[in-house]
């Protein structure tokens, strides 16, 4: 919930078994790292993750934390608009190069616009002159005039093993409140 | 503007997840847990221990602003930890672990930022992960060390959460004291001064009224703070005890001092790093416990695959009284303590901990690997050194060392 820039997302598991429970809060900041919290039900405790941990594996899914997070979009400089192809789409491919103000793991995106539905249809996630992630928007449906990827794909391309988020629904502009974004909400988010 | 969309899905989804909230959820596991102990120990000559547990919690939503918790454990062993009788426990003031027991249970009102919890729940303060000064609400099963789980406890939390500021009270009627190691156990090892006497157990003294708790928290650009305050009782019981010479016997009983406890934490990300403090002063109107101060500062650290919590744990008497307790909270104090994870595939790694006497007389290394091995089935195997100077505390428990294997099917 919450402005660009500014906004607040809980994820929760309800599956597999082994994690149900598990929640993860982040605050986002425009400007500063999102601050970030685990809740492991086993010890009814969250544990803070710090800017570099932002790095790791969430969950054994090959998003890192820094993937969930909501990117500050003026902590890049874009440039090197070229015409392309992704998934048999007219794209134009934007190169995102990010300022040295906000750490990161990454240094620059490469990212796929498609050129009829304006919207991006894959990111490559670079680090030292290396594609370290690839993140492919798939099954585009237009809900309430958004066109929302119902599935993502991430890869981690060292690894070569990649995660699905399948959306099975979405909805935008609902109302929601904000107390159900805190530590203490955390807690019986199952 | 590609982030911002997947974001807003990802946020769009769970809204709709939050609206279409299930009625009714429920978790839990069946779980395996082998002990083999390469050394008889001179009061109990068991080797191999063998523990089940089924562990089942459920959630129940009662329209908008009610929610039902509740968690039932059943479980039994090979060496009568637990007892054998067919009883459900609701208090958890047996000595062995009942074989039935309400875990916990607690209605929830929640209306905007204030929520309302009644009913037996786990509470847990602090932040300390090698230990935590503050954390003295909820008791602890300390019969084993396969156990360390929090009790719940029978508690009234009110709580306002805007999500910088927290306050939380909390009324407890009655005391749940922790569950301790067994007189006749390998985990009970007597100084050497009460060999020559019988032990004659002449029960508990559980005391009566309740028990308070206040606590705020705040976070503020990044930093995560909050001080706390409990008047209650210490949940670790104290002796109290009388020699009669002619008869060689050593009669005691267990008591739960009336103790205060005032103290804070903070956390903070600096330099890639989480950072923790956290301590407390600890005193009692009583004479059947210790004054002290504890403390606990560590730092975390988490990589791509592998993660590193170091920390230190102090402790000072204020008052030094001589009435001897079972006092497992002092006992890993003064100590050097951490922990290296490693993950090399999203479904196994490898753990080191480490507890080190900062007089380098005493330590304790836990070395567990853990994979999954099929669909919500896990294996966990490891070993658990104990070892150090026969006059220190620790040192005592080097032939309790062992190995461990666990199984747990998850539901």
């Amino acid at each position: 919930m919450g402005a660009p820039g500014n906004s607040k997302v809980m994820l929760r598991f309800s599956s597999p078994a082994e994690i149900r429970g598990v929640a993860l809060l982040m605050w986002n900041h425009a400007g500063r790292p999102a601050d970030i919290w685990l809740y492991t039900p086993s010890i009814a405790r969250h544990r803070r993750i710090a800017q570099q941990d932002r790095s790791a594996k969430f969950a054994g899914t090959d998003f890192s934390f820094e993937d969930l997070e909501e990117d500050d979009l003026s902590q890049y400089d874009y440039s090197e608009i070229q015409d392309a192809q992704e998934a048999g789409e007219a794209c134009w491919r934007i190169t995102a190069k990010r300022k040295a103000v906000r750490r990161s793991q990454y240094d620059k995106n490469w990212i796929w616009i498609s050129k009829t539905r304006y919207t991006p249809l894959r990111m490559d996630k670079w680090r030292d002159n290396q594609v370290v992630r690839r993140v492919l928007m798939k099954k585009l449906e237009q809900r309430q005039t958004i066109w929302t990827p119902m599935l993502v794909e991430i890869a981690d391309m060292a690894e070569g093993s990649r995660t699905t988020l399948e959306l099975f629904s979405a909805q935008y502009d609902s109302r929601m409140s904000e107390s159900s974004f805190t530590l203490e909400a955390m807690k019986s988010a199952w | 503007m590609v982030t911002v969309r997947l974001f807003a899905a990802a946020i769009a989804s769970l809204g709709l997840a939050w609206a279409q909230d299930s009625v009714w959820q429920s978790r839990g596991f069946l779980e395996n847990r082998t002990m083999f102990y390469p050394q008889e120990a001179s009061n109990d000559k068991t080797q191999w221990v063998n523990e089940w547990l089924l562990r089942w919690e459920t959630r129940v939503r009662l329209g908008e602003r009610w929610r039902i918790f509740g968690g039932l454990d059943a479980q039994t062993d090979t060496h009568n930890q637990v007892e054998r009788n067919w009883h459900l426990s609701w208090w958890d003031r047996e000595i062995q672990r009942p074989a039935f027991n309400v875990r916990t249970l607690f209605a929830q009102y929640t209306r905007g930022p204030f929520r309302l919890e009644l009913g037996k729940q786990v509470i847990r303060w602090g932040v300390g992960d090698v230990f935590s000064p503050t954390d003295r609400v909820s008791a602890r099963d300390l019969l084993s060390p396969s156990g360390a789980d929090n009790l719940g406890v029978w508690a009234v939390r009110a709580v306002a959460d805007t999500g910088p500021h927290s306050l939380e009270l909390l009324y407890l009627p009655r005391f749940t004291p922790s569950r301790v190691p067994l007189v006749g156990q390998r985990w009970v090892v007597l100084p050497d001064s009460l060999k020559q006497y019988r032990l004659r157990f002449r029960g508990v003294e559980y005391p009566g009224g309740p028990q308070f708790g206040v606590r705020y928290h705040g976070i503020r650009r990044g930093i995560e703070y909050s001080g706390a305050y409990f008047e209650g009782f210490q949940n670790l019981p104290s002796l109290i005890s009388r020699v009669l010479y002619l008869q060689k016997v050593w009669e005691y009983k267990a008591a739960y001092p009336r103790i205060r406890v005032a103290g804070g934490d903070v956390s903070a990300a600096w330099r890639g790093m989480v950072w923790k403090a956290e301590g407390a002063y600890s005193w009692t109107p009583t004479q059947i416990t210790d004054d002290f101060i504890s403390f606990v500062v560590q730092v975390e650290r988490v990589r791509e695959k592998w993660q590193m919590v170091a920390g230190y744990t102090g402790l000072h008497k204020t008052v030094d009284r001589i009435t001897p307790y079972v006092a497992i909270d002092q006992a890993f104090t003064k100590a050097f303590a951490g922990r290296f994870g490693w993950a090399p595939k999203p479904n196994n790694n490898f753990t080191a901990e480490y507890w080190l006497q900062r007089n380098c007389r005493a330590f304790i290394g836990r070395f567990l690997y853990s994979r999954e091995i099929a669909p919500s089935l896990r294996f966990t195997g490891g070993y658990i050194w104990i070892t150090g100077a026969k006059d220190e505390t620790v040192g005592r428990y080097s032939i309790n060392s062992y190995a461990t294997l666990q199984l747990r099917y998850s539901f």
